[in-house]
């Protein structure tokens, strides 16, 4: 038995109107597309910064475990990530980057501890209001720490009281010692 | 001699996407290289309902993760779209999320290509400009609807070619898949067309 399979040559009408006469050369175009982002530096700034506490803000809310407060703060990571990422703030993007896995791996694995949102949270602040003021060790430090606690839910074996023990995630009340 | 020049002025764009930076951003960049008819869109729903059979579209630009469904859904729902143009329309998905799984998906719902945000303005023109360059037969069976998606250096499963178009020898290197940009793209494009 053999699966029926259509082909079609459909017309191709952006190539017809890309090559029409006029037009911009690519340098250019990508020069002033470059400006264009540049002019928007100062007011999608303000709206990072607004994203960062409406992530502080969501991540410090009851309810936190339920899906529709799961895909706000999957939506506001996603929006830091892109703005940080356009504006060059490196270890604001690695956060939000390192939050998405985070959380992709906390679903995966069952895994509903808030803790590590908070951090996530609170390191995005950190990155998004004194991120030049913070020394290039302690900027290492505080990364590092994020990944390893990613890697670690990565691993890491559905919550439970002696799960939670071991997790550096969890908050230092709930931890032995 | 001077550059090509291409003419983005006569387009007409759909955005998909609920971020409002983002379209924001993408928006002024299109405008920047003359691409000033722009559809706004922030739900697939809303590009169904509202948009689909009404207004005819040069290209697609669409975010992976929209809030009432995945850019895949949208994608190949507006790949089975009959009797309307659209579903042959160039659709560049736009995320910043890139496991090796939402790249096969997106690939599989009949994307054209896909860019990883945040997305650079050279990045953008050159997939518009690639997506628009290499016409790809379409392909429709039960199972999948839109631009061929024999890519990656490989025969077919039992060996026998079956198509005039299947690469062979003018295929390169095999890269293995990964997240960055330019990995995702030796994933979706032909190897042996390069972008510079």
């Amino acid at each position: 038995m053999t699966a029926k399979a259509r082909l079609i040559t459909p017309p191709y009408q952006l190539q017809q109107k890309l090559l029409e006469p006029g037009g911009i050369e690519k340098d250019k175009a990508v020069a002033d597309a470059a400006a264009a982002v540049e002019n928007l530096r100062q007011k999608l700034s303000i709206a990072l910064a607004e994203e960062v506490a409406r992530l502080e803000k969501s991540a410090s809310q009851d309810g936190r475990g339920d899906e529709t407060a799961v895909g706000d703060l999957r939506k506001i990571a996603r929006v830091i990530y892109n703005l940080a990422g356009t504006y060059r703030n490196a270890e604001l993007q690695f956060v939000a980057a390192n939050l998405l896995d985070s959380m992709e791996a906390m679903r995966d694995r069952g895994v509903s501890c808030t803790a590590p949102v908070e951090v996530h949270a609170r390191a995005a602040r950190l990155f998004a209001a004194a991120g030049d003021k913070v020394s290039p060790a302690s900027t290492d430090a505080v990364l590092k720490q994020l990944k390893g606690m990613t890697e670690h839910l990565q691993l890491q074996r559905p919550c439970s009281p002696e799960n939670c023990a071991r997790c550096p995630a969890a908050p230092r009340s709930q931890a032995p010692g | 001699m001077s550059a090509k020049r291409y003419n983005l002025s006569n387009l007409s764009a759909l955005i998909v996407d609920g971020d409002t930076h983002a379209v924001e951003l993408l928006g002024g960049m299109l405008r920047a290289f003359g691409l000033q008819r722009q559809t706004v869109a922030p739900t697939g729903g809303e590009v169904l309902s509202r948009l689909v059979g009404r207004t005819a579209f040069d290209l697609v630009l669409c975010e992976s993760e929209l809030s009432d469904m995945a850019g895949a859904e949208l994608v190949s729902r507006l790949r089975r779209q009959a009797d309307n143009a659209i579903r042959f329309a160039p659709i560049v998905v736009l995320t910043g999320h890139t496991p090796l799984s939402s790249v096969g998906a997106l690939r599989d719902s009949g994307a054209h290509c896909i860019v990883k945000k945040p997305i650079s303005p050279a990045t953008l023109f050159d997939r518009i400009v690639w997506a628009a360059e290499n016409t790809r037969t379409f392909v429709e069976t039960d199972s999948y609807a839109g631009p061929d998606r024999r890519f990656r250096n490989l025969p077919p499963a039992d060996g026998v070619w079956r198509r005039s178009t299947d690469l062979t020898s003018q295929v390169g290197e095999a890269s293995e898949p990964n997240l960055s940009q330019a990995e995702i793209d030796s994933f979706m494009k032909p190897t042996r067309i390069s972008l510079e």
